[in-house]
């Protein structure tokens, strides 16, 4: 292994010569300068993981390196040594980022300090480090493992995967439906070195009691009438894997009792059975609740969450991530577009617009079903806004989206969308439309024909369903019914 | 608005002080380099003796340069025993002190309260030199130039 390299800066030459022996003697690469601006110079052109500096130095003393070294962002750690009447600069200087300081004489004593204190540094320098170079390579990175987004919040995400997949602590995941959990909980298991054993994932909601207890911890023969074989659980076949626990706050607590016993204990014992069997997993666990409220609740067990939750990752929904939405859109356009053997490059301004300004409350679920949906509809080689927005919202109404009217639109155009909307929103019925804008029944009728024939029709209520038939309220309301169901 | 001769008085008194005080400082704290120079000096050969088979010519370098630096410290060490009879002698407390400023350095005259023949020691020389202070002694006064 390469020797860590240390700086000693001090102008008494008697000292430096002893703590370089020192610190020699101690595996390191020792470098001296003899006073601060030398020793400033040394650590802007070479990396040192410790400098060891003398708080009275000529020219540059230590307090002014701290300041320097912060204010050119050059990394190391810096152990400040100070005489006894200094120790009011020494607080000073840890104030200024020092990583400690040690006080005069250098005696058997605090040399032993020193040398416990350097290691230590050093690791803090090495992490820092690591760190460092993970943001710098995950800059601009687009993708990691399934996950897609480029933006600070989901860079932050990665780095955490990154950090923590090689370990086998147990991590929460916590993020809104749709938010993309269980991806990361992939990312987690084919970063980690358990890549080639199982990933068992399980929805806690999902299954009944019974059942769900039956599939994480398996059976005997017998266990139960009609238990005619026996049966290895989740725990078991997850072994030497990882075992992924969706929706772990709807678990029954009694599940809760078994599966903090066996996180504790790494084993876990059939139903029915008498045999511990020790297992080897690494547990991901995801819940889209209100952690705080699940537990002040006793929906989930504040000992199970403490054992599950030794790393927290936390999901951005998608309208917090705004600098996503594009990426991920283009890229379920790129896929959906291939597999359903469509030429579809890009989307209207329109569609952008719409896509942009939605706040996305299904989350990159609910776009990604999105495009696929308008990859499915659309008709060009673009996906319009009309081919992207879901139907009910398209309505108006009780979905929120205002109808937005331009200065410089015309009675006309204002009155049929008007029409439209209202239309649309009352799921296809005329006359209600009619009591609602307040014309006559004819009169809705009538704007409802001139937009089936094409004229006019902009955007909104586009349906384009059979233009060709009569304006009646039945062949106009076909596709409308299931308008309100979401 | 100038001062009176009295606050005069009090002003020098306070800044001949607050000068003895940095003096008496800096002083101590060339005593612990060089004490500091020395005991990790010793603490190198401890550590190499503890070898199977120490280099002894290389431990002689650091042994010679430990007591080269106890040595040193023995001398300030008597400086400042010296320097401290200097100050006994100088009548600080009755508000005689006069102090001069000059470019680059600070000049304080005191007075001493009884006659005192003896020069100041070479080691008080010395450790006087390490601080950039000159202290001349004129049979009734003490003279201290501090480099700023």
């Amino acid at each position: 292994m390469k020797k860590a390299k240390i700086l000693i800066a001090d102008d008494e030459r008697s000292i430096v010569e002893g703590l370089r022996a020192i610190l020699a003697d101690e595996g390191y690469d020792v470098s001296v300068a003899f006073d601060g601006q030398k020793a400033l110079d040394m650590l802007s052109e070479d990396s040192f993981g410790v400098v060891l500096a003398d708080l009275k130095m000529p020219k540059l003393d230590g307090l002014a390196i701290l300041k320097e070294l912060q204010q050119k962002g050059i990394p190391t750690e810096c152990i400040i040594v100070t005489g006894q009447a200094t120790v009011d600069s020494a607080v000073q200087a840890m104030r200024e980022g020092a990583y400690d300081y040690i006080e005069k004489p250098l005696n058997a004593e605090k040399l032993n300090r020193l040398k416990a204190l350097i290691p230590k540094a050093l690791e803090k320098f090495n992490v820092q480090q690591k760190n460092r170079e993970l943001s710098s390579k995950l800059e601009g990175l687009t993708h990691f493992g399934e996950l897609t987004g480029q933006s600070e919040e989901m860079r932050h995400v990665y780095q955490v995967i990154d950090a923590v997949a090689p370990s086998v602590a147990s991590v929460l995941i916590l993020g809104e439906s749709g938010t993309g959990k269980e991806l990361v909980a992939r990312a987690m298991h084919s970063k980690s070195e358990r890549e080639k054993g199982p990933f068992f994932a399980l929805n806690c909601a999902a299954l009944p009691k019974d059942i769900l207890e039956n599939e994480l911890f398996g059976h005997e023969k017998g266990a139960f009438t009609g238990s005619t074989n026996e049966k290895a659980g989740a725990f078991e076949m997850a072994h030497g894997g990882t075992i992924f626990l969706d929706e772990v706050a709807e678990m029954p607590t009694d599940i809760q009792v078994k599966l903090l016993r066996a996180l504790e204990t790494r084993t876990i014992r059939r139903l029915g059975g008498k045999k511990e069997i020790s297992v080897d997993i690494r547990i991901v666990a995801a819940t889209n609740r209100d952690l705080q409220k699940a537990l002040s609740e006793n929906e989930l067990r504040e000992d199970l969450y403490y054992r599950l939750a030794v790393v927290e990752i936390f999901l951005p929904p998608l309208r917090e991530r705004a600098g996503d939405i594009k990426l991920l859109a283009n890229e379920f356009l790129g896929r959906f577009s291939s597999q359903n053997g469509k030429k579809l490059s890009s989307f209207s301004e329109q569609a952008w617009e719409w896509i942009l300004s939605y706040n996305w409350p299904g989350n990159v679920r609910e776009l990604k079903n999105a495009v696929e949906r308008a990859v499915i509809m659309a008709r060009g080689d673009k996906i319009e806004a009309t081919d992207i927005i879901p139907r009910h919202l398209r309505s108006g109404g009780e979905a929120g989206t205002p109808l937005t009217i331009s200065p410089g639109t015309s009675l006309a155009e204002t009155r049929k969308q008007l029409v439209l909307r209202t239309f649309a929103s009352t799921g296809g019925d005329a006359a209600r439309t009619a009591k609602i804008v307040g014309m006559s029944l004819g009169e809705v009728n009538a704007e409802l024909a001139s937009m089936l024939n094409g004229n006019g029709d902009s955007s909104a209520g586009a349906e384009r369903a059979k233009p060709a038939s009569a304006p009646s309220r039945a062949a106009a309301a076909k596709p409308k019914p299931k308008a309100k169901k979401r | 608005m100038t001062p009176t001769s009295a606050t005069k008085q009090t002003d020098d008194h306070q800044q001949a002080s607050e000068l003895v005080a940095l003096v008496a400082r800096r002083a101590s704290h060339e005593v612990r380099n060089a004490l500091n120079a020395a005991a990790v000096n010793v603490e190198v050969v401890r550590s190499r003796l503890s070898r199977p088979e120490p280099d002894l010519k290389e431990l002689q370098t650091f042994a010679e340069r430990a007591s080269r630096e106890s040595d040193a410290a023995a001398a300030l060490t008597t400086g400042l025993a010296d320097f401290t009879r200097v100050l006994a002698l100088a009548a600080t407390g009755d508000g005689n002190a006069k102090v001069t400023r000059s470019a680059g350095s600070t000049t304080v005259t005191i007075p001493l309260c009884s006659a005192d023949d003896q020069d100041i020691s070479a080691d008080l020389k010395a450790l006087a030199a390490h601080m950039g202070v000159t202290i001349k002694l004129d049979g009734s006064t003490v003279i201290f130039t501090v480099r700023d």
